[in-house]
């Protein structure tokens, strides 16, 4: 064990002693130190791979996300319409269909609000304008996710373009009605 | 006819279109006023109100599973969303003042003219050059699905495909018509994007462009319940087969049923203005 200490020992100094001489090897051969350079930037490179990956996924997230809005937007409202459509065909199915003239919609059918009335009277066309109303509105709230999305990531760029077409959206809705 | 049978017979007409607008990302409003006003004789006010009802259904519908599939690209089409909303504004503003009329003369010469500029083949390969600083800014690339794996592309061009997203958005504005293949036409030609990618991402904004105008139809009462109900609930089914065939089609057979519907609308077009319709 003694032996094997000093031995130990010995070695230890040895170790430094080749440390020492590594290190001198190191200073001499100052060449060599590029290649440790390069590689910490490819390091650094992957990195960047890595957050591009990152964002790439996340936008694979993101498109996930905004084609299940789509599409149980579109299935939901069209639920709604199956089933004010189903009414409406027993209650009117057997009258004649007349789009010759055009007469516009009761006032009621022709503002937001007023579908909701309508439909929540009981009122099946009311229940089919509503679920058209849902239709219309999945596109939007697609534009609202998107922004509210980008503004979470701190894509900046793109919080500003779907900001604007939201204004633009809301712009065209306020001058119909207000 | 009574209000069942019609609903039946739109209910078949709608699925159709809903195919056709799905497959060439011009929206189902291509085929649904034509086939409501001259084979079923509805007045073109109910026609265009559930013909924006059939837009924005099949964009919905075909979209998520287009996104889903990889093909419509989010970025570019939020990006461009920005022109047609511009444009809708100025258009709905020049409506006051220039002549449709005339004005429909030129869109069908223009669409005859992206008909024909949608048979010229080119490599879909996007060449060498370096993406310009907006391209990589904005991120406007993305990878497709093609039958030898995912193929990378880059937008080109992207001023004058802002530009003439723009001028997308002022015809929608003034006619509510030919949105779609402007758009196609100008991530096709101009910005040099896989077709595939071009006729999805379409389809992707088509909806924002016509819910733009939804108020407006809504208020006048353009939408009629009994219409668009048939209209919608076909509109949609035709839609996700269009998006499933659209997978599996190849390239050149969409261009020419894209260009063969062009030519149809155009013509169409030509015929209304002369005959006094739109």
């Amino acid at each position: 064990m003694y032996q094997l200490d000093s031995e130990n020992n010995w070695g230890s100094k040895h170790l430094t002693q080749t440390g020492a001489t590594v290190i001198q090897e190191a200073q001499v051969v100052a060449l060599p130190l590029p290649p440790e350079a390069s590689e910490f930037g490819s390091s650094v490179l992957e990195v960047e791979g890595k957050q591009q990956v990152v964002s790439i996924s996340s936008d694979r997230s993101l498109e996930q996300l905004i084609s299940y809005l789509l599409r149980y937007g579109v299935l939901l409202s069209s639920a709604i319409v199956l089933t004010g459509g189903i009414l409406y065909l027993m209650r009117y199915g057997a009258e004649p269909a007349d789009y010759r003239f055009f007469q516009g919609e009761p006032a009621v059918l022709c503002s937001p609000d007023g579908v909701v009335i309508a439909a929540l009277s009981g009122s099946c066309r009311g229940f089919i304008q509503f679920g058209l109303l849902l239709l219309i509105a999945t596109p939007v709230a697609r534009v609202v996710f998107s922004f509210l999305a980008f503004l979470r990531r701190r894509d900046f760029a793109y919080v500003i373009l779907t900001l604007f077409v939201l204004i633009g959206l809301s712009y065209s809705f306020i001058g119909t009605y207000f | 006819m009574n209000i069942l049978e019609f609903s039946l017979l739109v209910w078949i007409g709608s699925f159709t279109a809903g195919f056709l607008g799905a497959l060439t990302g011009l929206g189902g409003g291509v085929v649904i006023v034509p086939l409501l006003t001259s084979v079923f004789g509805v007045d073109i006010r109910y026609a265009v109100g559930a013909s924006l009802v059939s837009v924005i259904a099949t964009s919905c519908g075909a979209a998520s599973a287009y996104i889903k599939e990889g093909y419509a690209n989010l970025r570019i089409g939020m990006f461009l969303e920005v022109a047609t909303t511009i444009g809708a504004l100025i258009g709905a503003f020049l409506a006051t003042i220039v002549s449709v009329k005339s004005l429909t003369i030129v869109l069908a010469i223009v669409l005859l003219y992206s008909a024909y500029l949608a048979q010229r083949t080119r490599p879909e390969i996007s060449d060498e050059l370096p993406p310009s600083p907006l391209v990589t800014q904005l991120r406007l690339t993305g990878t497709c699905p093609t039958p030898d794996g995912l193929m990378s592309y880059k937008a080109d061009s992207v001023p004058i495909g802002f530009g003439l997203m723009g001028l997308a958005g002022v015809f929608s504005g003034l006619l509510g018509i030919g949105s779609g293949a402007f758009k196609v036409l100008a991530m096709d030609q101009v910005m040099r994007l896989p077709f595939k990618v071009s006729t999805t991402t379409s389809n992707f904004t088509i909806g924002v462009t016509a819910a733009a105008s939804a108020s407006v139809y809504l208020a006048r009462g353009y939408i009629d319940p009994g219409l668009s109900m048939p209209v919608m609930l076909g509109v949609l089914p035709g839609a996700f087969l269009g998006a499933r065939v659209l997978v599996g089609a190849k390239t050149p057979i969409l261009r020419i049923v894209f260009s063969f519907v062009l030519v149809v609308m155009a013509l169409k077009m030509v015929y209304n203005s002369l005959i006094g319709g739109l």
